[in-house]
């Protein structure tokens, strides 16, 4: 089966979100060196919830069909949300048969949305760290540091 | 047959068609009579003949044991299967056999001479000088090297054409000026040169002889990196009076696993062991260690004895062809490749015109389509190709492009394999509506 379906062609070669937003509450960037693939994922907020996303890039044809679509998906989701998409996720929505050595090009526009996410959260909700935290405080600060753990390194966000 | 023989009689459009149509070659090649491919791949790594499969298994079925240890009969056998291959291999580039060191491929072979040569032998503000072309394997060890002696890495840089190395360039890197110079960083020699002999990626073949006067006249050493140029020209390390030399088996019809480096024995000789441990050792005490004689200094632990044996049987096979043959067919199915692809509309082909003389391969760029998309196209048809940065991304930023695409020739190819891969680029141009 192909991976160029002309859906991904339509979405590679005109992508209607292919714009800066320079104004978004997140704008996150990275690069998948091996290829040359660059992208910036711009999401503007309303309340947490993804009013509109856009992105900017250079890349394969997987790479950028990803990006518009991912883009496409996440208006009206929230922030938290985002940081839950997963790889199955991308997969289904491009709809095709990724073969493995083009997974990276695939994945590369959701690792970068999902670490501009966490960032965000980590930002704008730090957490608590008093000594009289609760257990369920305790917990819930463990739990979102290593979410954030998981957040810095990128290749680990996928997981 | 010499290369400079070579040069004068093979390059050119004479190769008998029955042999570019013929897949004379291609039966050898168990893979390859299987699998209905069109295998464009080989300067990443060969396909396996036949022959070299067998010998392999021979010696596991008939001769397995450790060799250098054992007293009984069978690691006898085993010493004397490793050691022939060590002489089939120094027989082939007119070495010794004790300057003919085994490793695991042709980067472990920079890093041993960038590691053991390199921390014993530079200085702060020595310099190492470095091709503009190198494949990865060529810089990162000198990087490293450099962070640790304070080394300084100046590159050769390519003609403006971007075809060639400029000469004029590399002979200006040693002007005793240029250290003189008011605030000049460059203080001290040039101690090695670091060089491809024929470019993973433009196919350039560069001029060892004269980059290896030029060094040797002014004091540096060099290191040629002969992995593209193994098992398509013949090589004679005498004639080319180089001082370091490496290759890979496995882009040469060998199992990879090995390499080789060849050493001239008077630096072999000044050189600290790379890996120590086992195998490598005269003497073990609590206090200290002294090395086994040459080449074994360098062989640390039980070496890849199936794998020499496999190499040696793969030069055997390249030595039962001929490089006359060989190249002829070589350079015919790549000019072939070269006048078909930059024939195509939209399609960039990088390095030397077809005037010059080039390497067993020939890298493109399809304008507005990303090479991997282009590969993975080309792979619907069971076209393979390399695409990506060809581990040489200085080179590419140099070309200034990301990546490139990159089709290369042995002798198992015939012109369908190129009919099939121009094809399929006519395909990737209608599904990018080009």
């Amino acid at each position: 089966m192909t991976m160029y379906a002309e859906v991904i062609l339509e979405y590679a070669q005109n992508p209607s979100n292919k714009k800066a937003l320079i104004q978004a509450e997140i704008i996150s960037h990275d690069t998948n060196p091996l290829c040359g693939d660059a992208v910036t994922i711009y999401a503007q907020l309303q309340n947490n919830v993804v009013s509109k996303c856009t992105f900017e890039g250079v890349g394969c044809a997987i790479s950028l069909a990803a990006a518009s679509m991912l883009c496409e998906h996440v208006e009206g989701r929230t922030v938290a949300e985002l940081t839950k998409l997963t790889k199955e996720q991308l997969l289904e929505l491009l709809g095709i048969e990724v073969s493995y050595a083009r997974l990276k090009c695939a994945l590369l526009s959701l690792k970068t949305l999902k670490v501009g996410a966490y960032n965000f959260l980590a930002t704008t909700n730090p957490q608590p760290r008093d000594a009289d935290s609760t257990d369920a405080q305790r917990e819930n600060e463990n739990s979102s540091t290593t979410q954030r753990t998981f957040a810095s390194t990128p290749s680990e966000a996928l997981q | 047959m010499r290369y400079h023989d070579l040069k004068k009689t093979v390059f050119s459009d004479s190769a008998p068609q029955s042999i570019m149509n013929s897949s004379s070659f291609k039966k050898d090649f168990p893979l390859l009579a299987k699998q209905n491919i069109f295998y464009l791949d080989s300067a990443a790594t060969s396909q396996k003949p036949l022959v070299v499969l067998k010998q392999m298994e021979k010696f596991y079925k008939e001769k397995n044991a450790n060799p250098h240890r054992g007293i009984y009969s069978l690691s006898e056998a085993a010493t004397k299967a490793y050691e022939n291959s060590r002489e089939v291999v120094a027989k082939f580039i007119n070495a010794k056999p004790t300057e003919i060191v085994f490793v695991k491929n042709a980067t472990e072979a920079i890093n041993l001479v960038a590691i053991s040569w390199g921390k014993k032998n530079l200085q702060k503000e020595d310099r190492i000088v470095l091709s503009e072309m190198e494949h990865h394997s060529n810089i990162v060890p000198w990087q490293q090297v450099a962070l640790e002696t304070g080394a300084i890495i100046e590159k050769i840089p390519l003609n403006t054409d971007h075809s060639a190395l400029d000469m004029a360039e590399y002979v200006r890197l040693f002007f005793p000026q240029r250290m003189s110079e008011k605030n000049s960083k460059y203080k001290k020699k040039v101690k090695i040169v670091g060089t491809i002999h024929i470019s993973n990626v433009l196919g350039t073949i560069n001029p060892i002889n004269e980059m290896t006067r030029i060094a040797h006249q002014n004091g540096a050493l060099i290191l040629v990196d002969a992995c593209q140029s193994t098992g398509h020209l013949p090589l004679d390390v005498k004639e080319l009076d180089v001082d370091f030399l490496v290759f890979s088996g496995h882009k040469m019809f060998g199992p990879s696993g090995i390499g080789v480096l060849y050493a001239k024995e008077e630096h072999l000789k000044n050189m600290p062991p790379f890996l120590t441990g086992g195998d490598m050792i005269k003497t073990v005490s609590w206090e200290k260690s002294t090395w086994a004689d040459l080449p074994h200094k360098f062989e640390a632990g039980t070496p890849p004895v199936a794998e020499a044996v496999g190499l040696a049987a793969a030069i055997e096979y390249i030595s039962s062809i001929g490089f006359s043959a060989i190249h002829s067919h070589e350079n015919d199915l790549t000019r072939m490749l070269h006048k078909e692809l930059a024939a195509i509309e939209g399609v960039i082909v990088l390095g030397p015109s077809l005037k010059t003389a080039r390497g067993a391969l020939v890298s493109f760029d399809v304008n507005n389509v990303h090479p991997h998309d282009v590969a993975s196209i080309l792979n619907e048809s069971k076209v393979c190709i390399r695409s990506g940065h060809q581990c040489a991304m200085p080179l590419h930023t140099s070309l200034n492009l990301a990546a490139s695409c990159r089709a290369s020739i042995s002798i198992y190819n015939i012109e369908e394999d190129i009919t099939a891969l121009v094809a399929g680029l006519t395909r990737v141009k209608e599904v990018f509506r080009l």
